[in-house]
């Protein structure tokens, strides 16, 4: 049964891009075919993390959008770009980074039902076992889709005054989204936080497990998103803390 | 779902006014009943009449109901089947990005 996951958060900059490749490298390495889908159309980023250049993005999800291709016809496999054997596919549907297109999706708009259709076209033709969709912080139509139609949302947050706010938001729109499992995850906490206490205040505040903590990391902030934490370091505490975070997607 | 539950169903259907579609902001805001209803369909993406009458947990008759209050308020609407109907939920394009048309220009230029 394949899985929709959803990783967001109310605002931007709390690692969301970096989490969900982190995500697709452990569930790919578990040996999963795995879709992740740029529906960050307003500031898409996530190909960064892939390695990928221009000149391997043929389509976008835009292109999907504007009925130029099929959703599947966007898909790039990455897994080679990851340059560590995996035993499963890592696929990425990116977001153009074109400026013009960039300019024509946010002026003119597009049907958001399109999107659930390609979600289910790209579970379907690419037989993929998770589908992980990369959203744009905030709260806007597609990103209340891509929560509604998740089987699991990812929320991640800062411990920062801003982040607790709209969590809290994002937390009461998704339950009434009937949204079946959900997350949190706090990350770039700083070093002189107690994690524990982190973990069951931020709990407690929303009735919702948390399911990773990463404090601040110089090694992170170094990486630069020129590549996929876990699999530069493997033994590093970090990616301990991301497997776990998968293993609660996989539960 | 029970009676008393499909007859608020009912109840919350006739206080919607007529839509030309609906976007996912404004189910939110739904009441709770057709709420789950909404979220139910999204999460289908495609359904039959037979699929709302299992989830509906009603008759055949109260489901056909249902389906063509829908139809007609403009929350969904039918597309192409092979043999049976099939219905989507009508969402709204997304616009909620506008920004004063020069700002565009000037990045299309």
């Amino acid at each position: 049964m394949s899985k929709i996951i959803s990783i967001h958060s109310f605002r931007g900059g709390t690692g969301k891009s970096n989490t969900t490749a982190n995500m697709s490298a452990i569930l790919a390495a578990q040996g999963q075919r795995v879709g992740v889908v740029d529906t960050d159309v307003q500031s898409p980023g996530i190909h960064v993390l892939y390695g990928l250049d221009d000149s391997q993005m043929v389509h976008s999800l835009n292109d999907y959008l504007w009925g130029k291709c099929g959703i599947t016809d966007t898909a790039i496999d990455v897994t080679k770009n990851l340059k560590v054997p995996l035993s499963g596919r890592v696929f990425l549907i990116p977001s153009s980074i074109k400026a013009g297109e960039i300019a024509r999706v946010l002026r003119e708009g597009y049907d958001v039902g399109l999107l659930n259709d390609g979600f289910q076209d790209l579970l379907d033709g690419l037989k993929l076992d998770t589908l992980l969709i990369d959203t744009h912080p905030g709260l806007n139509e597609e990103t209340l889709l891509s929560i509604a139609i998740s089987d699991i949302l990812v929320i991640i947050m800062r411990p920062d005054q801003q982040d607790y706010q709209g969590t809290g938001v994002t937390v009461e729109i998704a339950r009434k989204l009937g949204v079946p499992s959900m997350f949190l995850v706090v990350n770039k906490v700083p070093q002189a936080f107690d994690i524990k206490e982190v973990k069951e205040r931020v709990e407690r505040i929303y009735n919702c497990t948390v399911a990773a903590v990463f404090p601040h990391s110089e090694e992170m902030m170094t990486l630069a998103s020129a590549g996929i934490f876990s699999l530069h370091y493997p033994d590093h505490p970090f990616t301990a803390i991301y497997k776990q975070l998968a293993a609660y997607l996989t539960a | 779902m029970d009676q008393d539950v499909f007859a608020q169903l009912l109840i919350e259907l006739a206080s919607l006014p007529d839509m030309d579609g609906v976007s996912m902001s404004e189910i939110v805001f739904l009441p709770e009943h057709l709420r789950a209803l909404m979220n139910w369909m999204v999460r289908e993406n495609s359904f039959q009449f037979d699929n709302v009458a299992v989830f509906l947990k009603q008759n055949e008759e109260n489901s056909r109901l249902i389906l063509d209050i829908l139809v007609t308020k403009g929350l969904i609407e039918e597309v192409k089947g092979d043999d049976q109907e099939v219905y989507q939920i009508h969402l709204k394009v997304s616009r909620n990005y506008r920004v004063p048309k020069d700002i565009w220009k000037v990045i299309d230029d």
